[in-house]
Parts: C-alpha cells; sequence; structure tokens
C-alpha cells in the first residue's frame, strides 16, 4: 500500500504540473495558478506521509495513521480561511481555499477506498 | 474609464476562459450553471472568472426567478481604445512633479550664481536653460539684437550661440533684426 500511496501522490503531482502548463500555454494563467495551489497540497501530504515513516518505525498502518491525522489538522487553518474569507465576501480567497479543501477531501477518500480494498 | 479601471480591464481581458465567457455572454444573458456546460469549466471557475469580470466592469447581473443571470456591459466595450489611451494620467501629477524636480537639479547644476557655467551638450537639458534664461525677456516686448545680446551675455559670454538655439527652440522669434519672446 506504501508503494500505492507514493505512486498516487507522484501521479497527481505529475498530472497537476502539466495541467499547470497546458492552462498557461493556452492563456488561462488564473486556472494554471489553480492546479499549482492542488499540486502543493498533494505535495505537502506526501512530504507529511514520507515524515511519517520515521515516526511509525516502519509500520505501514501507523505511517497511515499518521497521514490521516495530518490531514484532519493541517486542513483546520483552511478551513479557518475559507469561512474568513466567505464572510468579508472575498470570493477569490474562498474560492482558493476550497480548491485545497478539495483535494484534501480527494486524498481522504482515496486513503478510505484503498483501505476498504485492502 | 481612469487610468487604473482600464488597467484593471485590460488585465481582466488577458485570459482565454474570461475572453471564451465574455463571447458566450455576446450572444445572450446566461447564468453560472449554463456557461459552466457551455466552456467544459466547473460552475466554482466560473464563478470566479466573473467576479473577475464583474469587479473590471465587464459584466452586470440581475436576478431572473431561481438564476443570477449575467450579461455582456456593452458601453465598456463600446469605448474606442485610443480613448482610453489618451485620458488624463492618474499619475500626471506625480509626473509634473519629477519633471519638475528634475528641470530644478539641471538648472542647480548649470547656474553658479546666476551665471550659466557652460551650455549643455545635451539637447534635453539646453532647452531647460535656454528657458531659464528667455524668463529675462519680457513677453511682448520687441528687442533689437544687441540688448537680446547684453541680456544673454549676463548669462554666458557665448552669447551668439545662445541667442541662435533660443530662436531654433522657437523660445524667440525674429523678424528684420528684431528679438521678442514667443
Amino acid at each position: 500500500m506504501k508503494n500505492q500511496i507514493n505512486d498516487y501522490f507522484e501521479e497527481r503531482i505529475a498530472a497537476c504540473q502539466a495541467a499547470a502548463a497546458a492552462l498557461n500555454a493556452d492563456n488561462r494563467a488564473d486556472e494554471a495558478v489553480f492546479e499549482k495551489i492542488r499540486m502543493n497540497v498533494y505535495d505537502i501530504f506526501r512530504t507529511v506521509y514520507a515524515a511519517g515513516e520515521k515516526v511509525s518505525g516502519g509500520d505501514g498502518s501507523k505511517q497511515l495513521d499518521f497521514l490521516r491525522r495530518r490531514l484532519e489538522e493541517i486542513p483546520a487553518n483552511w478551513r479557518n480561511a475559507l469561512e474568513a474569507a466567505r464572510s468579508h465576501g472575498n470570493s477569490e480567497k474562498a474560492h482558493i481555499e476550497q480548491l485545497k479543501l478539495d483535494v484534501v477531501a480527494e486524498i481522504q477518500q482515496k486513503i478510505a477506498d484503498w483501505s476498504e480494498h485492502k | 474609464m481612469t487610468e487604473t479601471e482600464a488597467i484593471k480591464l485590460f488585465k481582466c481581458l488577458a485570459d482565454k476562459s474570461r475572453l471564451q465567457i465574455l463571447k458566450s455572454l455576446s450572444l445572450e444573458d446566461m447564468y453560472v450553471e449554463r456557461l459552466a456546460e457551455r466552456l467544459g469549466l466547473t460552475p466554482a471557475t466560473i464563478s470566479f472568472h466573473l467576479k473577475k469580470l464583474a469587479d473590471a466592469g465587464a459584466v452586470t447581473s440581475y436576478r431572473n426567478q431561481y438564476y443570477v443571470m449575467y450579461s455582456l456591459k456593452k458601453e465598456v466595450f463600446l469605448a474606442r481604445i485610443l480613448d482610453i489611451i489618451q485620458e488624463e494620467s492618474d499619475e500626471a501629477a506625480i509626473q509634473a512633479r519629477r519633471d519638475e524636480e528634475y528641470r530644478q537639479k539641471v538648472i542647480d547644476s548649470f547656474f553658479e550664481y546666476g551665471k550659466l557655467r557652460a551650455i549643455p551638450a545635451q539637447r534635453k537639458k539646453e532647452r531647460i536653460i535656454l528657458e531659464e534664461i528667455a524668463k529675462a525677456f519680457e513677453p511682448g516686448r520687441i528687442y533689437t539684437e544687441r540688448e537680446v545680446n547684453i541680456i544673454i551675455a549676463d548669462f554666458h559670454d557665448d552669447f551668439c550661440t545662445i541667442r541662435r538655439d533660443m530662436i531654433a527652440e522657437k523660445l524667440m522669434d525674429r523678424e528684420n533684426g528684431k528679438y521678442w519672446r514667443t
């Protein structure tokens, strides 16, 4: 499963990178920035997952739990930022925070699917 | 349209998705989901672009039953780009102040105790110096060449060059040996 998770992050990061490049080439700079934001979120949790290896002492399920906990903790600030942006009518910022949270939800769903089919 | 508004509009238009939205709205008023379906983008992305377009004054919205409809602000696009360029700059006052500071710097470096130290080699600087010397001539008064030479000689010994250059720069005019400030 470790390889599956790493491959998933690698694949998503590469896909975002390619999408950002294509959007930039197509004169859609703002949407290219959105892809880079999504890519950064995948990259954050790839790093977190890698860091979890040391903490878990090589135990795969502990490493996955470590990632699950961080997937709850790290986006807490993003949820607050989303609420703040919405209450101040800052739709641009709200859109960006929502993008980040959508990526988190996607990663969580992916982990749930893998755990179910393990 | 102010300079700031024009910059915002041009920046906003420099995006293919937003141009596609405007093209769609030029056909008819549309709501977010319709635009999303038509352009193959998510409703969230369409909303993001519409907000930018609305902020730039390119589109407007109104409520129609359950939908918020968006429409093109045609009057914005009827403005000629030349008219926008010719609008007075928000920076005009700042530019004028900078010009005045530069002018004073040139005067300070070429004049010493009211005397011209040297005729500037650069035309722009010489023009400033000549304008300063021209202030010694009363507007509307006719001067003989000798009077002109005496006045200029108070500033610099090479009064011939300065006199000729003042004519060339159209700061003074002459006819039949008579000179006057333009």
